[in-house]
């Protein structure tokens, strides 16, 4: 296997919501991912971070086409994805699975464990009969669950014991590709870890790659190979995970990761946080020039005037002038 | 020693559902100096909001039930005031933060008026006197322009102004205590650490005794003395903050330090989760809740409760493993949890 292959690259990614406007009759564009591209290679796991509303869910969405694309290419193993036809895009579902957020939406309420993981067998016509069945029950069993689940309702199990069944159902078309939303932003603490460990054995032993949606940074980190902050619908920062935690370049990105409380007293009585002022800007109107401006403290005034480009190598990219 | 703020004794609160009786909280003691910060950390269903809602009496009855114990506040049992003489002391006396700031503001209500609300009941002050003071609040929570928000509507706030505005209502009044159930968890990362920030800021300014209930060990380091960890409706662990960071006794309490990724370490290790999950509260275990989840568990475990041991001054812990018959195993458990 090539560590090097990219299996998915997302060139240009555009997506905008049209809402409706102030005025009557007028409608404007929230723009929640605004010209995102990033490569992801096999085997690896890409972090994508940024707070609420800064378009992390929806270019994750936006990569499977539950969203379609306003503008921008997503090729996944050299095909691209935004103009493939209904039958294309069946099988391109069948390498790229989704893990949701929440455990409790994410499952349907009236259909048992072995229906919810056998659906997308059924869809793909992959098992029947005895097989199906056993086929189920290894999926259940590598999530750590066993077959006597099977039977029972989603209501009957535990938050982490539900992201189980979301995890054996997303494996049961044996995905190359995964997208995690959130997939432990639910969970307890100490449930979460589980799942977390989880995900890694998985990747290990099917060598999955991973796009990693998530808002808690420490999280991230742990698992991610490299990370993309986002910022209101742009990419601002991606680095190799280590980088990216011992060299923030981008203003944001420093801020994001000091603004992490830290278990550990003398740490955390010690450590200066960065204080962003104010509140993220509305994606309807966004800044002009550099999107952080409002907000950054070294902004200057070709900030406000010129959108940053993308700097640095392959290791560390940063979007900021004053870099 | 003068009396402590808040004394809780042997609190215990149930919830009578068709299925039986939840025991949510069962059998905890605790108490909180003045000025004193206190973090209640655990998992869901851990009793550590029921814990907060009987302090100020929020709880619903039925099916929630406070079957025993009692809630002393400055030496005035909470549990025995009649509904009127409680009234005076919420959000008189003690403050709440709540974790919705969405669903916790009445949206039909200007927001200088909801912060009026309890200066007008409480203070007994004119009209004039209570919009003035509700300004003061807006600046010191840090509010921008005071005189324009007076007049706005939740709608139109963040979720981090609206925290703001929560946590000026809670404390108006200027209350001996504050109790802030998850007040950052519905918050992102940045506006988070502004309203840390703001509440060690207020702490310092003001001395309130704050009773901070989290989930999230990170933010307890940061702002609290002393923490109460605790599992399926007991405190297991209670002691400093450098207590439990540092000289952690209970395997549940090493368990969640240990399932949190260290960011500041260079090398990736493998997260310990704590296996399996806790226990149904309709019928709770007779020995230690935790025993079925924990790796140290004894014989003694299973059908005894653990008494409480005291290691040091002020730190105190549940677990046979104290006990100095278990002192082998616990020394091996220790180096283990600490590897």
């Amino acid at each position: 296997m090539n560590n090097n292959e990219i299996i998915l690259e997302v060139k240009n990614l555009v997506k905008y919501f049209p809402v409706a406007g102030e005025s009557f009759g007028k409608s404007s564009l929230l723009k929640a991912v605004d010209d995102v591209s990033f490569t992801i290679r096999r085997g690896e796991t890409l972090g994508l971070v940024g707070e609420s509303g800064c378009g992390k869910t929806t270019v994750g969405r936006t990569i499977i086409r539950l969203y379609e694309p306003t503008s921008g290419k997503v090729i996944f193993k050299g095909k691209d994805i935004v103009t493939a036809k209904p039958k294309e895009m069946k099988s391109i579902r069948r390498q790229i699975q989704m893990i949701f957020q929440d455990p409790y939406a994410s499952l349907n309420p009236r259909m048992t464990v072995s229906d919810i993981i056998g659906e997308p067998l059924d869809i793909h016509q992959l098992a029947k009969g005895e097989a199906r069945k056993n086929r189920i029950h290894e999926l259940l069993h590598m999530v750590g669950l066993n077959a006597e689940h099977a039977t029972r309702y989603p209501h009957e199990f535990s938050g982490g014991q539900r992201q189980r069944i979301g995890i054996a159902r997303a494996l049961a078309v044996e995905p190359e590709f995964i997208i995690c939303d959130e997939p432990i932003s639910a969970l307890d603490v100490s449930i979460q870890a589980q799942v977390i460990n989880l995900l890694e054995e998985l990747q290990e032993n099917l060598g999955l790659t991973y796009l990693f949606i998530a808002h808690d940074l420490a999280m991230v980190k742990h698992i991610s190979t490299r990370i993309a902050v986002m910022y209101l619908g742009k990419i601002v920062e991606i680095a190799e995970s280590h980088e990216l935690f011992a060299n923030p370049q981008h203003p944001y990105t420093q801020a994001l990761l000091s603004a992490i409380p830290v278990p550990d007293p003398k740490t955390a009585k010690a450590h200066k946080r960065i204080i962003l002022e104010g509140d993220v800007p509305s994606p309807i109107n966004p800044p002009a020039g550099c999107r952080f401006h409002t907000r950054c403290r070294f902004a200057k005034e070709i900030c406000t005037e010129q959108e940053p480009e993308f700097k640095g190598d392959n290791r560390h990219q940063v979007a900021c002038h004053l870099v | 020693m003068t009396a402590p703020l808040l004394e809780i004794k042997d609190l215990r609160v149930s919830f009578f559902i068709p299925a039986g009786e939840v025991q949510a909280v069962r059998g905890i003691s605790f108490t909180l100096e003045k000025g004193e910060s206190l973090a209640i950390v655990g998992e869901s269903g851990c009793g550590k909001s029921v814990t907060a809602q009987s302090i100020m009496r929020l709880l619903q009855s039925p099916p929630a039930k406070i079957v025993g114990g009692s809630i002393l506040f400055q030496g005035k049992d909470l549990l025995k005031l009649t509904e009127s003489e409680m009234e005076k002391v919420r959000g008189n006396e003690i403050g709440m933060i709540f974790q919705d700031p969405m669903t916790s503001l009445n949206p039909t209500m200007k927001i200088g008026k909801q912060i009026a609300e309890g200066v007008r009941l409480h203070m007994k002050v004119t009209p004039e006197d209570a919009k003035k003071r509700v300004l003061e609040m807006e600046r010191l929570v840090g509010l921008p322009h005071p005189e324009r928000r007076y007049n706005q509507y939740p709608h139109e706030f963040s979720g981090g102004m609206r925290q703001r505005t929560m946590i000026a209502m809670s404390l108006a009044c200027e209350p001996k205590l504050v109790i802030a159930d998850e007040p950052t968890t519905a918050l992102d990362v940045t506006i988070q650490a502004q309203i840390l920030e703001l509440m060690k800021d207020i702490q310092k300014r003001l001395h309130t005794a704050i009773i901070l209930i989290t989930h999230d060990l990170g933010i307890v380091a940061d702002l609290c003395h002393r923490v109460l960890v605790m599992y399926a409706g007991k405190i297991i662990e209670s002691g400093s903050i450098e207590d439990i960071f540092y000289h952690p006794q209970h395997p549940y309490t090493w368990g969640l330090l240990k399932s949190i990724p260290q960011i500041h370490s260079q090398e990736k290790h493998r997260l310990v989760p704590i296996p399996g999950q806790p226990p149904d509260l309709i019928k709770p275990p007779a020995g230690c809740a935790f025993m079925p989840r924990c790796k140290y568990a004894m014989k003694v475990c299973v059908e005894h409760d653990p008494a409480d041991f005291q290691i040091t001054e002020g730190h105190k812990a549940a677990c046979w493993l104290l006990h100095p018959a278990a002192a082998a195993i616990k020394e091996a458990a220790e180096r283990e949890a600490r590897a």
